[in-house]
């Protein structure tokens, strides 16, 4: 089937300009993604922050967080 | 506890994995192709939509000579011999009925059926299977078939979006789940290299690939769609997502339909579950399926009413050992809540901004509206201490009230499910379709399939009877326009 379609390649030539824009668009649309998810991602943890400096609370995590810095910050 | 939140973090690390997409995708390997596909159509009584979908199917943009559309009429009793004989009609070269006569045996045998007509002759390069009802975008065949260049890969499946037009409250839960279990986590199958499932409504499967797994769908079970892919996988062929290929399919706008539909679905997970025992995290014979991150992944999401219970069960044994340390606990578990659903919700909208518009108040209702009092209340520190010690009078001394109040937040996690469970029996025994939505409306979207797979347990440890309880279908689909 292999060399099936390397043979049948030919038959899609004549919309082998919409393939490669297409393909072009599929790209930029996952690329998208990526900074659609660094996007969301910074927003989230920019909120975990905020609701830290306006209501210090109890949070394990943040807590260790802390630890860590102030361990590094020491060295 | 830790349990519990394994579904939240394993939820969390798949949408993690989704944005890597736009680095490491299978775009780079597809080329110009229009192998010869023979398009596979189970039908049984599906004279309201089977028309329009060959319509759809012939006024693809892909060459006509390459396509040949076979409906496998599964001895209906409606209109459906009479519009395909219409259709072959008209279009002699690309449209073929197959009628069997005994039917009623369910998908995979119709499907096989047609398969094995197809394989005896030597024409068709490639078999897309699909659904009676499922509309295909104009370029989705071509984007999937492109991806057949790479000789590595043995079956292409499409994003499958829900597309009755108008819709109403449960397609539209069911709209936005799909942007969550297709968009999202199978962009991150292609990066983990390991997919889950090739949706039922479209693969496209090389014709060596067909072969290679026996020439013929699994009929075992309730899963045949998710066999082939684990099938294809095991004869080591990859399975790839295509979210840009798109097709529109119709879902069901009742919970009885839901509820119908997802058992079936999750009764065929747990046979398959079974079936494939030998895979589960044995790496090195079956590298992908038996990684130790995919069977997480997959234990995580079919056991997950467990994990439900069990966190119940812990906050509970918990509370009457030691209340504080339960309340901490608890109070932890829910800001993980808060912090997953939030990036889970938002990056939905933005992995799929068309269906988002559609049913973004669905998406925001998922968890349901007790639920999200919960994460409203974790989110700002200090109300839910402040909750109690309202209800306590002012005083750390738990009341009556405010202990009924805290065993009713620690046991929500499973209570919900028991809520959505009591949504179905409303919808089921009375008819009282309003109520029934209401009540999903405050468990939640997502505890209604929890509660189903909980059910398929259930089912099958009581070796309920295998029906092939097919999904009806009213025609009301359409190609949106983007």
């Amino acid at each position: 089937m292999g060399q099936n379609r390397k043979k049948r390649k030919g038959q899609g030539d004549v919309a082998l300009s919409v393939f490669a824009q297409e393909k072009k668009e599929d790209i930029q649309e996952e690329k998208r993604l990526f900074t659609v998810e660094c996007l969301v991602l910074v927003m989230v943890f920019v909120l975990v922050i905020l609701r830290e400096l306006i209501f210090p609370s109890q949070l394990f995590w943040i807590q260790e967080i802390r630890a860590i810095i102030t361990l590094i910050s020491n060295l | 506890m830790l349990l519990g939140s394994l579904p939240l973090l394993t939820s969390l690390f798949q949408f993690l994995l989704v944005g890597l997409h736009g680095l490491k995708n299978h775009y780079h390997k597809v080329q110009n192709i229009a192998p010869r596909v023979a398009i596979i159509i189970p039908a049984w009584n599906e004279g309201s939509v089977i028309g329009t979908t060959i319509e759809q199917l012939y006024n693809l943009d892909y060459e006509k000579s390459s396509l040949k559309i076979y409906v496998v009429d599964d001895a209906s009793t409606d209109e459906t011999p009479k519009i395909c004989q219409a259709m072959h009609k008209k279009y002699p070269k690309n449209v073929y009925h197959l009628r069997r006569e005994n039917g009623g045996q369910g998908k995979a045998h119709t499907l096989n059926h047609g398969i094995e007509i197809i394989l005896e002759e030597a024409w068709a390069e490639a078999l897309l299977i699909m659904d009676a009802d499922v509309l295909f975008e104009k370029n989705a065949l071509r984007k999937m078939a492109r991806h057949l260049a790479d000789p590595e890969v043995g079956s292409v499946t499409a994003y499958i979006k829900e597309g009755s037009e108008p819709g109403n409250l449960i397609s539209k839960f069911i709209a936005f789940e799909y942007i969550t279990a297709q968009a999202a986590s199978r962009r991150a199958q292609n990066i983990m290299g390991t997919m889950a499932c090739l949706a039922g409504g479209a693969q496209l499967h090389t014709r060596e690939n067909l072969r290679a797994i026996g020439g013929r769908i699994d009929t075992s079970s309730l899963a045949e769609d998710t066999f082939t892919t684990f099938n294809t996988q095991i004869n080591g062929r990859k399975a790839i997502f295509d979210g840009n290929a798109i097709v529109w399919a119709e879902e069901p706008d009742n919970i009885v339909g839901v509820w119908k539909q997802r058992l079936r679905w999750a009764r065929g997970n747990v046979q398959l579950t079974k079936a494939f025992k030998h895979v589960w995290f044995r790496s090195k014979a079956y590298p992908g399926l038996g990684s130790f991150l995919f069977g997480t992944l997959w234990f995580s999401i079919i056991s997950m009413p467990f994990f439900m219970l069990l966190s119940t069960i812990g906050l509970l044994v918990l509370f009457f050992v030691n209340f504080p340390l339960s309340w901490f606990v608890f109070k932890q578990f829910w800001i993980l809540n808060s912090i997953t659903y939030l990036f889970i919700t938002l990056f939905s909208f933005g992995i799929d901004p068309f269906t988002a518009k559609r049913s973004w108040i669905q998406g925001v209702l998922f968890p349901g509206l007790i639920s999200m009092a919960i994460i409203g209340l974790s989110s700002i520190p200090g109300t839910l201490d402040l909750l109690i010690y309202k209800l306590n009078g002012h005083s750390h001394e738990l009341t009556q009230l405010s202990t009924f109040v805290v065993l009713f937040m620690y046991s929500w996690v499973s209570l919900c499910m028991l809520f959505a469970y009591w949504a179905y029996q409303v919808e089921k025994r009375w008819q009282l379709n309003t109520l029934a939505k209401i009540i999903i409306l405050i468990s939640g979207f997502g505890p209604l399939l929890c509660a189903i797979t909980l059910q398929s347990y259930i089912s099958e440890w009581q070796k309920t009877e295998l029906k092939w309880d097919k999904t009806e279908k009213s025609g009301k689909v359409k190609v949106m326009s983007h």
